[in-house]
């Protein structure tokens, strides 16, 4: 059974129907490593706001791990992206307020898991994995682009999702820091099994990619 | 920029930021209005209870530019016309007038205090006008015909009959009273009926005391005051030229306990003698508007900070500086102008209120004036107005600065005016540190004119002082709680700590308003304990008799109703009385102030009382001292008059001006005016007054059970023709407390808009923190958190500052309530309050401000709630 399989799925936004996905097919398998690429305004964000649960879809159906999300509550939608996707921002959208350590432990928190020391080791493992295990009490303003953008990779992953959603994740790195963190999601897809959509302009992510779709005006074109 | 280019700018990015963000606009415009119209209203009232004095006061005197009036008591011995009279040949005229209080007793057996004044109605006319009802319609002035007459209702013969008298319109019209009705009047002890020869219009002296007098000829008016020979007052026109002339032959000539004075100068001496109250609930007002500017200054703050990103935006593309800070000094304006033009609205329907509110006290210790519709004045808008927008700029100041210091580069810099706050945390702890000091040393200054200036300037600077350390207190707690928080409320909690640890700039602001509102309600409410727990306990401690015996004049609100001095002796005779002590009490004018003369039987008061003096002597140690000219004079006298031990009072008494020396001063909550007593027998002799105006009553002690049946006994005795009241000390308390009440509900009211202005600025300050982190709340949309929980966040926000709020106000009220109790009361009114906590209020108060801020942030809560997260992270 596909981990994610949306049939005939359309979105249109607000009072002018504008139709940002048009009857969109899409198979993603276990722990597959899929990369969505398009020009700008062509349904990529939208599609993965769609899978996330966090934008209702007009027509089609979409199954996440076998379960339908096509009339589940908000409640209960909440509780699916809180427990099986995690998110990869291009804006990293790390909490300025609170440290790396408290950032990274964040999705075990709002799921009440684990005990507090059981989420304090599990969160400074994934800043180990993330090589960040130093700058555990750093705030973001005190940590680099490409490191902020780790501390991001650690949160997405702690709670072990079956999915992890990336939006442009090296859209706001240099190219270093760029390659550093493809390296570090590709790694992490092997070593964790984790499925991982990324959607992205560059061809430096694509090419990490098991798979490569192209989006375009709403649609998935290969 | 064009003016036009302005417009269009500022429409677009103040106006429809203002539109967007309703809720906020409308809070901070509440909150203004609801400054203003306290402000506006309390001071009608004040003005309003003045004027009708002055209106009073000029309508009695007419044309008179001169008075002759008593420096002690309300009556004096007509017989001083013989010195007048000679006057008249250089043009001077005068009229004598009786200007007195008696009890009406109404139909329905209900008792209420009117005027009655006593004129010569030959020569009045001279001095005042008059109209009956009829000539009022028509507005044509009765006036005074050529023979001297006033009118038709003085040419009516009835009104020079024996026991007749005119009404005002008012009371006519209120009461039902016609030409030919009855109207009956206690007088002292007796019971006088007066035939209505015809009802007076409003104009002239029909209109003083808004038409709620009784006027009579003037020795009709001595019949039933049963004064004869004696008046209140003889006015007198005098040629302006010769007025310094005739003033100083008055002197010369005149008895010594005779004041000439003119009727601005009683005017003056009202305004004097009500300043302090007036002052006291004016200053009360500033309550309301001090956290309305907190409110402005708030939301200000909170727009300029939310919107640097945008200001540095428009800086980068050429907007000026000082177009920017135009922008924003532009919508201060529009709220400030809004706020203030509803508050004005709101303040003069709610002036009648207050002006009800007020008058019972007004009336209970100053003057008996009625006062039922409030009477603003075309400069109070103005200053209403003045205040309203003064205020708001003075608020908005701050922020306005911020604006324009916004370079473009800054904006970009999401958190610099956090790091700021952070960095100026420190200075601002020792900024106010050093306002607590320098209000500490204001404090311990002397009042100035009697007014306690420096106390409401130390009040001020607490507010600033403590409302500057607020950064610095929660830059350290937030943290704390942060950590511990979490164990309570999960990652709620450490998130609404940490969010508000965030947005120190903000929080400070919302906290700070918080505290001010609950430490006015927290020092308001200790000051209204105390005193009253201090009033209670004296009234405990002095009144020693059992029942206290006045005239039913007095006893229903005419404090000048008499009873002889012989009833004392047929008091004592009642079996189960131990002793009868008189006590008597009149006006004194003493240096233009006025207070009180009284005079006690002390030989009674030092076996029988328990006075208590500031010396810690003992009651009978003093009262075995007062014989001859020696005085125990009030607190708020000696306050007043900065007497103590030894010092001398100087006393106008028909023989020339007598000094007494201070023996001791005692403790006394019945007036702020204070009082003189002296040894009765010797106010006898000097006075040739045998009357009292109370009899307090000791009985023995094996009658103290059977106190209902001595006061029957009593009652009994005097039941032929003479109406007496004799009340129980109990009921006296339980008056004296309901007084007491009465005079603090507007006190009550005030700082219930106080907190309810702070729970605005709360509600608003997390409106604005809720839009600021909308983009937080969306990651936590993202990251899984239920719409539960971001409403938890808020809600949890709330309490904190809630908490925050409480903890401040208690601390910052208990600093406001020790400058209201030890500087600000006792400058102001010269009374030792004693210092009592009522904690059961506290407590409840406090839960209730906790429970109302959560409440409040209920709206901001379901905004978080809303969050559409891919709305949020488009915007990004």
């Amino acid at each position: 059974m596909p981990l994610l399989q949306l049939v005939g799925v359309s979105k249109t936004y607000g009072e002018h129907d504008v139709h940002a996905l048009k009857q969109v097919d899409l198979t993603v398998e276990d722990g597959q490593l899929v990369a969505l690429m398009g020009a700008s305004g062509c349904g990529k964000s939208t599609l993965l706001n769609v899978i996330a649960g966090l934008d209702d879809i007009q027509e089609g159906d979409i199954a996440f791990d076998g379960i339908s999300l096509k009339g589940l509550s908000d409640e209960k939608i909440t509780a699916v992206r809180g427990e099986k996707i995690g998110f990869i921002f291009q804006f990293f959208n790390l909490l300025s307020t609170l440290t790396v350590l408290e950032n990274v432990t964040l999705p075990l928190e709002l799921l009440g898991r684990q005990s507090h020391k059981q989420r304090m080791a599990a969160a400074r493992e994934m800043l180990h994995l993330v090589g960040l295990e130093d700058r555990d009490q750093f705030f973001p303003a005190q940590l680099s682009g490409g490191q902020m953008q780790r501390v991001a990779i650690a949160r997405a992953l702690i709670h072990k999702p079956k999915l992890v959603i990336a939006d442009e994740p090296t859209g706001n790195l240099d190219s270093d820091n760029g390659a550093m963190v493809l390296a570090l999601l590709s790694k992490l897809n092997k070593e964790l099994g984790q499925t991982l959509i990324m959607a992205t302009h560059s061809a430096e992510a694509a090419a990490i990619a098991d798979r490569v779709i192209q989006m375009k005006d709403g649609r998935i074109v290969t | 920029m064009s003016p036009a280019a302005f417009i269009d700018l500022f429409k677009r990015f103040v106006l429809r930021d203002l539109a967007h963000n309703k809720m906020r606009s409308l809070l901070t415009v509440a909150g203004i209005a609801l400054g203003v119209s306290v402000f506006l209203a309390i001071s009608i009232a004040n003005s309003t209870a003045l004027s009708r004095f002055g209106d009073t006061v000029t309508k009695v005197s007419g044309k008179a530019n001169l008075e002759v009036a008593p420096a002690v008591g309300t009556v004096f011995d007509e017989s001083v016309i013989r010195d007048i009279a000679p006057l008249t040949s250089i043009g001077v005229k005068y009229s004598p007038i009786i200007d007195e209080n008696v009890i009406l007793l109404r139909r329905d057996s209900e008792t209420e205090m009117v005027q009655l004044v006593g004129i010569d109605m030959l020569a009045d006319p001279d001095f005042k006008t008059y109209q009956n009802e009829e000539a009022d319609a028509k507005a044509e002035p009765v006036g005074v015909t050529d023979d001297g007459v006033a009118g038709k209702a003085a040419s009516d013969v009835s009104v020079f009959s024996p026991a007749t008298c005119l009404v005002g319109a008012n009371l006519a019209q209120r009461l039902d009273v016609r030409k030919g009705s009855e109207v009956k009047l206690y007088v002292d002890d007796r019971l006088v009926s007066l035939t209505v020869a015809d009802v007076m219009g409003g104009g002239g002296l029909g209109g003083a005391y808004s038409g709620n007098l009784i006027i009579a000829d003037i020795a009709c008016a001595q019949e039933v005051l049963q004064n004869g020979g004696k008046v209140s007052r003889i006015d007198l026109i005098c040629p302006p030229d010769a007025s310094a002339q005739v003033e100083t032959k008055l002197r010369a000539s005149l008895p010594p306990d005779l004041r000439i004075t003119s009727p601005e100068g009683r005017m003056e001496q009202a305004h004097k003698m009500t300043r302090s109250f007036e002052y006291n609930l004016l200053a009360l007002t500033f309550i309301a508007l001090m956290v309305g500017m907190f409110l402005i200054y708030n939301t200000m703050t909170i727009t300029v900070l939310r919107r640097r990103p945008e200001i540095g935006t428009l800086r980068a593309l050429g907007v000026a500086k000082t177009i920017v800070m135009r922008m924003f000094l532009l919508e201060a304006l529009l709220l400030g102008l809004l706020g203030t033009t509803s508050g004005i609205l709101v303040g003069r329907l709610m002036a009648d209120g207050a002006l009800k509110a007020v008058s019972k006290t007004f009336q209970q210790f100053y003057f008996k004036i009625p006062m039922e519709s409030a009477d603003p004045r075309p400069e109070q808008y103005l200053l209403a107005f003045a205040v309203g927008m003064g205020l708001t700029m003075i608020a908005a100041w701050p922020p306005l600065l911020e604006a324009s210091s916004v370079s473009p580069a800054e904006a970009t810099r999401r958190n610099s005016q956090e790091s700021r706050l952070r960095r100026w945390q420190w200075p601002f702890l020792l900024i106010g540190a050093a306002l607590l000091g320098l209000a500490y040393v204001l404090s311990l200054q002397p009042a100035i004119s009697g007014f306690p200036v420096f106390g409401y300037l130390a009040a001020l600077l607490s507010i600033i002082g403590c409302a500057s350390i607020v950064p610095f207190l929660l830059a350290h707690a937030l943290p704390v709680l942060s950590r511990y928080l979490p164990t309570l409320f999960g990652v709620e909690g450490r998130l609404a700590a940490t969010t508000l640890n965030g947005t120190l700039s903000r929080t400070s602001v919302a906290a700070a308003s918080l505290m001010i509102g609950i430490a006015m309600m927290v020092s308001l409410a200790i000051m209204i304990s105390s005193f009253r727990k201090t009033v209670t306990l004296w009234i405990d401690q002095s009144f020693q008799a059992d029942l206290w015996m006045q005239s039913k004049a007095k006893a229903m609100g005419n404090k000048s109703g008499r009873l002889q001095g012989a009833v004392i002796d047929e008091v004592r005779k009642v079996p189960g009385v131990a002793a009868a002590e008189g006590f008597v009490e009149r006006r004194l004018d003493i240096g233009g102030q006025q207070a009180f003369l009284a005079a006690a039987d002390f030989d009674v008061l030092a076996e029988h009382g328990n006075q208590l003096f500031l010396s810690g002597r003992s009651n009978k140690e003093v009262c075995k001292q007062l014989v001859g000219y020696r005085a125990m004079i009030s607190e708020p006298f000696a306050v007043r008059k900065n007497l103590k031990r030894g010092d001398s009072v100087t006393v106008a008494t028909p023989q020339g001006d007598k000094s007494f020396v201070v023996e001791d001063i005692y403790y006394d909550y019945a007036s702020d005016l204070g009082y003189v007593i002296i040894p009765r027998d010797l106010y006898k002799k000097l006075y040739g007054d045998d009357s009292v105006t109370s009899i307090a009553i000791y009985l023995e002690p094996d009658s103290v059970p059977r106190l209902d049946e001595v006061r029957k006994a009593i009652l009994d005795r005097f039941k032929a023709g003479r109406h007496i009241s004799i009340a129980s000390t109990l009921e006296l308390r339980s008056e004296a407390i309901r007084i007491f009440d009465r005079t603090f509900a507007i006190t009550y009211a005030l700082h219930t808009i106080a907190v309810t202005v702070a729970l605005l600025s709360v509600m608003n300050a997390l409106f604005a923190l809720t839009l600021e982190s909308k983009r937080e709340f969306a990651i936590l949309r993202y990251l899984g958190a239920r719409k539960a929980q971001l409403s938890r966040v808020v809600l949890l926000q709330a309490a904190i500052l809630g908490t925050v709020g409480n903890i401040g106000g208690l601390g910052l009220g208990y600093v406001l309530s020790l400058l209201l109790i030890y500087v600000i009361n006792k400058q102001s009114f010269g009374w030792s309050v004693q210092y009592s906590i009522p904690v059961d209020f506290i407590v409840e108060s406090g839960i209730l401000v906790l429970v109302t801020a959560i409440a409040s942030g209920i709206p901001p809560a379901r905004l978080a709630a809303r969050t559409l997260a891919p709305s949020v992270v488009r915007d990004e």
